[in-house]
């Protein structure tokens, strides 16, 4: 009677180890970077290529900056956006995407001054350090200056009760003509994501 | 909500063989859509594709309908060909969820990445 009850426990130990072991396996795995990814309400990799999409297409589309473009590739420089919402969100993430969309479309050209200071210091050496040949060295102060700033923000409104999670984001991105200040053009992304917490089922 | 499997929730609708070089247009440039899986009907309808062109830049709008008498949700993505039917701007659009109202429709636009397209695909799946 022991004996078999002996083994009864050896084998609920094995099952029991079995079960945890199995549990505790991970698996590492390449996804869709394009696919909608949902795993909670924070903004996400989704909400960032959607707000570049509709901020290209609009941009793009826009009767008087499409009549502009036809003949000339505007330059333009990008301002911080700000960020309203109670997250931490890398907004130059969302700026980077939107540039190199307009870059690749061939309408527009962008100045980086996210590298002023590596450019200032490398003309600085091209022209004084006695290292450059002086014919070969880029010349300084031939630099074009950028037509439009692109600029906007982004807030958010969260609304919660026992169950259920609202959040809404809206996106702004506004372009400026520096030169007489006026605002070309503005268009606008909202976003909106909803989770419900169920204790049963999915 | 209705709840479609994955397999059968596919299709590809292709708005292709758009000559629409330079501007110059004929009745052979007309957009055409194509369903490679005819399951697909029993819950969109894929509307007759637009397109237009202003300058060299392309634009595409599709009428999604929701067939059903239920909410409805799906996503989408639309890719983009040159004329060597290259991809162009590969990875450059997300898939995009959209969720229909009992046989509401929806028009889904979208703006070529560049001047070198003339031919996109919409795929469209379960969210």
């Amino acid at each position: 009677m022991n004996t078999q009850f002996s083994r009864i426990k050896h084998a609920f130990v094995l099952s029991l180890i079995t079960v945890i072991f199995s549990a505790c396996s991970t698996s590492t795995q390449y996804g869709d970077a394009q696919s909608v990814e949902t795993v909670n309400t924070d903004f996400g990799s989704t909400d960032l290529q959607t707000i570049a999409a509709k901020m290209t297409d609009d941009l793009l589309m826009f009767p008087p900056m499409v009549a502009i473009t036809s003949n000339k590739r505007p330059i333009m420089f990008v301002d911080r956006i700000k960020n309203k919402t109670t997250e931490h969100i890398d907004m130059q993430n969302i700026t980077d995407t939107i540039q190199s969309k307009l870059l690749n479309s061939g309408k527009y050209r962008f100045i980086d001054m996210d590298v002023v200071k590596e450019v200032a210091a490398q003309m600085d050496y091209q022209a004084n350090s006695g290292m450059v040949d002086k014919d070969k060295a880029s010349s300084i102060g031939k630099q074009v200056g950028a037509e439009y700033m692109l600029y906007g923000n982004m807030s958010s409104i969260v609304k919660r009760d026992g169950k259920t999670t609202d959040v809404y984001y809206k996106f702004t991105l506004k372009l400026l003509h520096l030169e007489s200040g006026l605002l070309e053009w503005s268009s606008e992304k909202e976003i909106r994501k909803t989770k419900d917490k169920r204790w049963f089922g999915a | 909500m209705l709840r479609v499997k994955r397999k059968t929730f596919y299709i590809a609708a292709i708005i292709g063989g758009i000559s629409l070089f330079s501007g110059c247009s004929s009745n052979d440039d007309k957009p055409y859509v194509e369903y490679e899986n005819g399951a697909m009907e029993k819950y969109i309808e894929v509307g007759e594709p637009r397109s237009r062109r202003k300058y060299d830049m392309l634009q595409f709008s599709v009428d999604l309908t929701n067939r059903t008498a239920k909410p409805l949700k799906f996503q989408y993505k639309f890719k983009f060909f040159d004329t060597d039917k290259f991809e162009v701007a590969k990875d450059g659009r997300p898939w995009t969820p959209v969720t229909l109202s009992a046989k509401e429709t929806t028009a889904v636009q979208v703006t070529a990445p560049n001047a070198s397209v003339i031919g996109a695909k919409i795929y469209i799946k379960e969210q």
